[in-house]
């Protein structure tokens, strides 16, 4: 599968703050998805730092259902998983979801799926 | 890859960032970021395709529809649509269209003299098209009309 390379190119020039570091903002709730687009073989994700009420961070059974249905886990099995109830970890992650600024399942599945185990 | 990511505990490590991260725009005090990773690394499975996967995406690039694959292959359409589903996991894309574009691609490299594993997707190309030389070639012989016979 290495014939995409010629797609993907260099990281863009060092930033202030590493990419991680944004990363662990925006999973964590600090900073809100707005947009995500595709373009020369990467996606791209459009971020901005979370304003009002939802700068309180993601909870821990929040992160453990949001990690586990973005790896594309059903609800049930992530809510066995968890030893919670489906109702609960959907509004888990319904709630996480809000968090970061996802709106739909496919934001999820496009901005997490290649992050999760 | 930093695990004091603060706040995240043994949970913050299941949303890592994606291989290939990088900040696109955004600097200090910058309200908005733009972040940017390479698509299908990690949705992506390395398995080589099956024989019936191949066929599929040869039929596919000539710009079948499902169920006339399904005709040709003498195969239920479920079944094609299963192997279109595995091949295009496989290939990392979500649509046909994504999956004609990486076998375009693949077999420019293959004719550049690059790449190994796609002598026999560009060998069932070539058979049904006559040519191989250019993809030109292959799109003047889109959809060929002899397949009521």
């Amino acid at each position: 599968m290495r014939q995409r390379d010629s797609l993907e190119r260099e990281p863009a020039p060092a930033s202030a703050v590493p990419a991680e570091v944004i990363w662990g903002e925006v999973t964590g709730g600090r900073f809100q998805v707005v947009d995500w687009y595709d373009r020369d073989g990467r996606r791209y994700v459009v971020t901005r730092r979370a304003t009002g009420t939802t700068t309180q961070g993601l909870t821990e059974r929040q992160r453990l259902a949001l990690a586990r249905r973005s790896a594309g886990a059903a609800l049930k099995v992530v809510a066995f998983e968890l030893g919670v109830s489906l109702s609960t970890v959907a509004r888990d992650i319904e709630r996480a979801m809000a968090h970061l600024g996802l709106k739909s399942q496919g934001d999820l599945a496009a901005v997490l799926g290649h992050a999760s185990v | 890859m930093p695990a004091s990511d603060d706040g995240g505990g043994a949970a913050s490590v299941l949303l890592r960032p994606p291989p290939g991260l990088a900040v696109e725009q955004g600097l200090e005090g910058d309200d908005e970021v733009i972040l940017s990773f390479p698509l299908g690394t990690g949705a992506r499975s390395h398995a080589p395709l099956t024989g019936a996967e191949e066929a599929v995406l040869a039929d596919l690039l000539l710009g079948y529809s499902n169920a006339e694959i399904s005709e040709r292959r003498r195969v239920s359409v479920r079944t094609v649509a299963n192997q279109l589903a595995a091949l295009f996991r496989k290939l990392g894309v979500h649509s046909r269209l994504e999956a004609a574009r990486i076998a375009a691609e693949r077999m420019s490299q293959k004719q550049a003299g690059g790449v190994r594993g796609v002598a026999h997707l560009d060998s069932s190309v070539a058979q049904v098209s006559g040519r191989s030389d250019n993809m030109s070639e292959n799109v003047t012989l889109f959809r060929p009309v002899d397949r009521m016979g």
